[in-house]
């Protein structure tokens, strides 16, 4: 464990030291600052304003970190060849993937968290806003999402280019928040005849993970129910710790027997 | 006793869009004795770096099998006893050289407290101390190179494979390196190095290997390996007549030269430089010197791999 706490210390310690950490991080800021601009405008609704804005630039900006420093990881380890010491200091090749997704995955949570404190100052000091249970969630939720995605990029950048990774990466989660729709017109298309596309779909439905159970923004923004808290706090967050789990097993056994050229 | 044992290795590559098989390394079969500097010699794309990519499983034999330290391949090894330093590493650019060491010295399991002691010798001893606190990004390529060696010593292995360590390096450096191993040398490690610098193989290594296209062709000491070859004769002469000279310049010699006065022959056997001496002292010319001259490991390698291009 040491090892891999060491290797995710460090990949850690890549991340913020790299430019596109700050280019994020200041992006996000100027969007949250935005967000104060429009919910001046928007005479009543500046509540709604605010946490929509705010809540969409944290999954913009946490869904861009965890993609684009992701699929660079590994690859960058394998180009620049600094992989060839990290395996003949005695790390094996699964624990230098782990090592690599918990770190990426800390650098994700440590990003989150600073654009979510920052909106939660905004929320604070604006006169007709305040902070919710729902919004706590909605960021927790948010976290675990993010889990999925960095394991995503992880198992694509085990294997092909950072470009194509992200690609990949980017149409998983664009498929992973619209299963519900997947799953309806898998239905539609099963009843009108349509068998062989609509297993094909039904497929995907379940081979992709349904990122849509970790969104509350809607909750959040409309105050609507949020059904069982219960699934929000264990339910869905063991089902992200689950499928990423299978996904870091897929990564570590193509790794295996990869020769590092 | 032998501390690496390769048997049979060999390495495949399928290379371009039909996937048409390249074999980079062939059978390669020799053996490392503990405590000695061994030489690993060859021109670029002779299979030297494959081989030791192949001992830390880097990359997987496509037959054939190596013990390390008695561990075969593919056996939990004692990685802790081996050192490896990369041909141009390409270390983490954004970490401090102190930063750096540190890491790996994690990596093999020390403390906090032993890694920084640890760190701190070995800064010293390659002598980076003064730019410990500089990242890496900002080191010149000898500065590079032995923060490298610094990593591979972090264990205090008892056998250390190094991939070209003196490239990058100007003469101090190249001094300062060798100076380190035959500090280490005298420590009992033994020492597999890679490299095409052949005045510094000729210098350390107490026995050499030449591999060229993936094969195996000489396994030596440098003594053995200069030795089996008929070495060229000098002969430097001066107060010849011009009749005398023309004589001598037709006979069976390699190289004619005038140097400060002395016409210098090299002859390419003792006989033909015997013939040249009688010849100049019927002449009543002096003999200024008579020498064999063993050529050096770098005429031989570029003979023995060029007649094989």
């Amino acid at each position: 464990m040491n090892k891999i706490f060491t290797i995710a210390l460090n990949t850690y310690k890549e991340a913020v030291r790299n430019k596109i950490f700050y280019i994020i991080a200041v992006f996000a800021l100027v969007l949250l600052a935005f967000s104060l601009v429009l919910a001046t405008l928007a005479l009543g609704e500046d509540d709604r304003i605010i946490k929509h804005v705010g809540l969409s630039a944290i999954s913009i900006f946490g869904l861009l970190m965890a993609t684009f420093v992701g699929v660079n990881l590994v690859y960058e380890e394998l180009d620049k060849r600094t992989i060839y010491t990290i395996v003949a200091s005695g790390v094996r090749r699964y624990e230098f993937l782990v090592g690599k997704f918990l770190g990426l995955f800390l650098t994700v949570v440590a990003n989150v968290l600073l654009m979510s404190v920052l909106l939660c100052l905004l929320i604070m000091v604006w006169p007709d806003s305040s902070i919710t249970a729902t919004l706590i969630l909605a960021v927790y939720l948010f976290l675990f999402e993010m889990l999925v995605v960095s394991a995503l990029a992880i198992l694509f950048s085990s294997f092909s280019t950072p470009v194509l990774s992200a690609v990949l990466t980017f149409m998983c989660w664009v498929i992973g928040h619209m299963s519900e729709d997947l799953l309806e017109w898998s239905k539609r298309l099963y009843e009108q005849g349509a068998t062989a596309f609509s297993g094909m779909l039904k497929f995907i439905y379940y081979l992709l993970p349904n990122l849509e159970v970790f969104n509350l923004k809607n909750q959040v923004i409309y105050q609507e129910d949020i059904g069982h808290v219960f699934h929000h706090l264990f339910l869905y967050p063991l089902y992200a710790i689950f499928y990423s789990g299978i996904l870091l097993i897929i990564a570590i056994v193509s790794f295996a027997r990869r020769d590092f050229k | 006793m032998a501390i690496l044992r390769i048997q049979n290795l060999t390495k495949e590559y399928s290379t371009g869009f039909l996937g048409k098989r390249f074999r980079a390394l062939n059978n390669l079969n020799l053996e490392v004795e503990e405590g000695e500097i061994f030489g690993f010699l060859g021109p670029n794309g002779a299979g030297k770096t494959t081989t030791i990519k192949m001992l830390l499983r880097i990359i997987f034999p496509t037959s054939g099998t190596a013990w390390l330290l008695d561990k075969e391949l593919g056996e939990a090894p004692d990685i802790h006893k081996i050192g490896y330093m990369p041909e141009n590493p390409y270390f983490y650019r954004f970490l401090t050289g102190q930063e750096f060491l540190m890491f790996y010295a994690r990596l093999s399991g020390m403390s906090s407290g032993e890694a920084r002691k640890k760190v701190d010798e070995l800064l010293e001893i390659v002598g980076l101390t003064y730019a410990r606190k500089t990242r890496l990004s900002d080191y010149s390529k000898g500065m590079v190179t032995r923060v490298g060696l610094a990593q591979s010593l972090i264990t205090n292995p008892s056998l250390l494979l190094l991939d070209e360590p003196m490239s990058g390096l100007d003469p101090i450096g190249r001094r300062e390196i060798r100076d380190l191993i035959h500090q280490l040398k005298e420590e009992r490690k033994t020492i597999f190095f890679c490299s095409h610098i052949l005045a510094d193989i000729e210098m350390l290594c107490d026995r050499i290997a030449i591999l060229n296209k993936g094969e195996l062709i000489k396994l030596g000491t440098v003594r053995e390996i200069l030795s089996s070859q008929s070495p060229d004769y000098i002969i430097s002469l001066e107060g010849l007549s011009e009749a005398a000279l023309e004589e001598i310049k037709g006979m069976n010699i390699k190289k004619y030269e005038v140097i400060g006065g002395f016409h210098h022959f090299t002859a390419p056997s003792q006989e033909d430089a015997q013939r040249i001496a009688q010849r100049a002292m019927a002449d009543q010319g002096r003999i200024i010197e008579l020498r064999p001259e063993r050529g050096t490991l770098e005429d031989y390698f570029i003979r023995e791999v060029g007649t094989r291009e």
